[in-house]
């Protein structure tokens, strides 16, 4: 195994005297990587899908049991069961939204946090558009 | 015929969540810029995000059809998969070996073995962990497209193409985070689909009374197998003194140590398409609650699959009687004779997105866990080192599209085992079951030397292989049977629980043996990696303020979900 196998390199190097993390070089290149340049906090927040389409999903079931009733091939004294599931998925889907809006985001920035930081971007731009005139 | 009767806004439901699909990619590949963005969702996502994900990776094609089956065959005792095999692997996973893979920063499982032990060991599980997810993924995606030609009457071959378009799709765009967003969303559609089957289904047999009676006192005529047993179908641990005297074939030994200590533990704590998932979360309290958050949902996914599986052996009482997969009345069919049965036009449509969802979320979680392993594990370190990051990002695209286009051939292979249960079992016992051994002792065993994982690992592979093959007669396959069986067990499942058994001691005994007689690698290369030595730098153990809080306690979380789990055996025992 060659002196500049990075496979050698990171972890094998430190005896117990070497206080500085056991690292492998591989996974270090990696990590790196992410530290300089991770696009993973622009991820978008699902609850906001989840809530959508749970509201959207619920009002269609919701409303095909109002206006079908129970269809005649089943029994009579059958539940609506359209009308059930439906309103549960709405309310479920509501939920995840308000959740969505109300609660910590992804990061753990809490609803206030957030709006103080919209905030300031849009202060920010407006200094900016203050400042010089744009365009050519 | 089983092919249902799905209306215009049947078509509506499901074409939503097919453009739903695809929009979580596109979206979430504003998030990726680095490899790890894409392999591992950038070690960004909270922990109930990653815990339902942990789980409705696992709620695929088999597991729901799968296990229905198993309701539908075995009765109650199914609910060991659960209560004794899941659960408690699930919670080890969070509270035992969850340090060491994040603590440790590996990017996937083979990746452990690199550190721990050695390249060769890194390779030979590397290789099979691809080839197995292939195989694996194939057989969802055949499953999908079984499902698609059954219930909407869409040709097998273009059903398998739609499929793997859509999960390509997805996963090349959005990476793990298009994975894991897609899973998240499945896990609510699919419970969306099956709770109220199981509601309408209940209320149709009379309540849990009413199915327990209609089982145990039987009119004329045939029934299934499962009514012989009469309430026996609805116990966990009666008659399991042998083998003989129980639904499921299988004793209590087999239970606990085969099915409960060697199979789940192989499955849950060292599948990367699982461990994935939590290696995804933001740090190593939120990777520890993944399996522990997941293992809730887990204790009561039984009551949407076991029961359901109840229920269409009292609404069918033919059920799986003449024993050829492919009938009208096969065990596998028993949850869309269900949906075909009571759900009407609204609700079916959810019930059959979700399915399908669930069949696509399953090919996913291995695709998603394929391109890493390849990426990371064989690519970066064997085949073009010292690229750019840039250039493995691409790596892994690549190899997302090849392990599709890979499944799509695997699929075809799936398509030639008349049973794919069997077939699927195979695959588990062989590329899964060892490996548990392996690990157990890497991380509790500072002696255990880098030869020592090699050996261990093909001891347990050839071992699971041996007794599969002695008992099933059969080449690998599906090809003709080479010479008569000489292994005898109570049932599939049984020769199963066996077969992991002997998987696990193979492995453990030449673990051992060949580490008493080879070097072992001294302390310093071990920190954080085995017990008993911990890292020197300890940043990453670190919980932050936030999870500090009581009901974020791993250890809480933890032994509640096996209390649960103990009140609900000593219920049903």
């Amino acid at each position: 195994m060659s002196e500049r196998d990075p496979l050698a390199k990171g972890r094998g190097s430190g005896d117990d005297s070497y206080g500085g993390p056991e690292r492998d070089a591989l996974i270090e290149e990696t990590e790196k990587e992410m530290a300089e340049h991770s696009a993973a906090s622009k991820l978008f927040d699902i609850r906001f899908l989840i809530g959508g389409l749970f509201v959207l999903y619920g009002a269609i079931v919701l409303i095909v049991g109002l206006v079908e009733g129970i269809p005649a091939k089943y029994a009579a004294n059958e539940i609506n069961i359209n009308v059930w599931t439906g309103s549960v998925m709405l309310v479920v889907g509501v939920l995840f939204l308000v959740w969505g809006y109300f609660g910590r985001d992804a990061l753990g920035r809490s609803r206030a946090d957030r709006a103080a930081l919209t905030q300031q971007l849009e202060e920010h731009q407006r200094q900016a558009e203050e400042a010089g005139p744009a365009g050519p | 015929m089983l092919k249902l009767s799905l209306s215009a806004v049947d078509y509506v439901i499901l074409i939503i969540y097919f453009v739903i699909v695809v929009a979580i990619g596109a979206l979430a590949r504003r998030a990726v810029a680095t490899s790890e963005d894409f392999l591992l969702a950038g070690r960004s996502l909270p922990a109930w995000i990653t815990g339902l994900a942990f789980i409705a990776a696992n709620l695929g094609a088999l597991e729901i059809l799968g296990q229905a089956a198993n309701g539908a065959q075995y009765g109650l005792m199914t609910a060991h998969f659960y209560w004794i095999g899941a659960v408690p692997a699930m919670v080890f996973l969070g509270l035992v070996m969850m340090p060491f893979y994040y603590g440790s920063r590996v990017r996937s499982v083979p990746e452990y073995l690199r550190l721990r032990f050695n390249k060769p060991t890194h390779v030979f599980n590397a290789l099979t962990f691809a080839v197995s997810s292939v195989l694996i993924a194939g057989v969802n995606l055949f499953a999908l497209a079984l499902i698609l030609e059954a219930l909407l009457g869409w040709s097998l071959y273009f059903s398998i193409i739609v499929g793997a378009v859509f999960v390509g799709l997805y996963i090349t765009l959005g990476g793990l985070s298009g994975a894991i967003y897609n899973e998240v969303l499945q896990f609510f559609v699919i419970l969306a689909g099956l709770i109220p089957l199981v509601v309408v289904g209940l209320y149709r047999v009379g309540g849990w009374h009413g199915l327990t009676q209609k089982i145990e006192h039987p009119g004329l005529g045939e029934h299934t197998p499962l009514y012989q047993w009469g309430h026996k179908a609805f116990t966990l641990w009666e008659g399991t003194g042998s083998s003989s005297t129980n639904p499921l074939g299988a004793s209590w030994f087999a239970i606990v140590f085969g099915l409960g200590f060697v199979l789940s533990f192989g499955y849950w704590t060292t599948n990367f398409a699982e461990v994935q998932r939590c290696l995804a979360a933001k740090n190593l309290s939120a990777a520890r609650r993944t399996p522990l958050i997941g293992a809730y949902p887990k204790i009561f996914i039984p009551a949407l699959t076991i029961i359901p599986g109840l229920i269409a052996v009292v609404t069918f009482p033919k059920l799986g009687l003449s024993g050829d997969p492919n009938s009208e009345l096969a065990y596998n069919k028993a949850i869309p004779l269900l949906m075909g049965q009571f759900l009407p036009s609204g609700v079916l449509g959810v019930a059959v997105t979700g399915l399908l969802a669930a069949f696509m979320a399953g090919m996913a979680a291995n695709v998603s866990s394929f391109n890493t392993v390849v990426t990371y594990d064989l690519w970066q370190p064997y085949v073009r080192r010292g690229r750019s990051d840039a250039y493995y990002l691409n790596v892994g695209r690549a190899a997302t599209v090849v392990g599709i286009v890979v499944g799509i051939f695997t699929a075809l292979i799936a398509s030639g085992y008349n049973n794919i249960m069997n077939y699927i079992q195979l695959l588990f016992s062989v590329f899964n079951a060892p490996l548990f051994a392996t690990f157990i002792i890497a991380m509790f065993w500072k002696r255990a030397t880098p030869w020592a994982g090699l050996a261990g690992l093909i001891a347990g592979t050839v071992g699971a292989l041996v007794t599969h093959l002695l008992y099933t007669g059969l080449i690998l396959f599906g090809g003709p049977t080479l010479f008569e069986p000489v292994l005898h067990f109570g049932s599939a499942q049984d020769a199963n629980f066996w077969g992991a058994i002997v998987a696990f001691v193979a492995d453990a005994i030449v673990t051992v043996i060949v580490s008493l007689v080879t070097k072992p690698k001294p302390d310093s290369q071990l920190r954080g990696l085995v017990h008993g030595l911990a890292r020197l730098d300890t940043r990453e153990e670190e919980v932050p303020a936030s999870d500090r809080v009581w009901f974020r306690n791993p250890m809480l979380l933890g032994f509640t979900a096996l209390g649960l789990c103990a009140v609900l055996n000593v219920i049903f025992y």
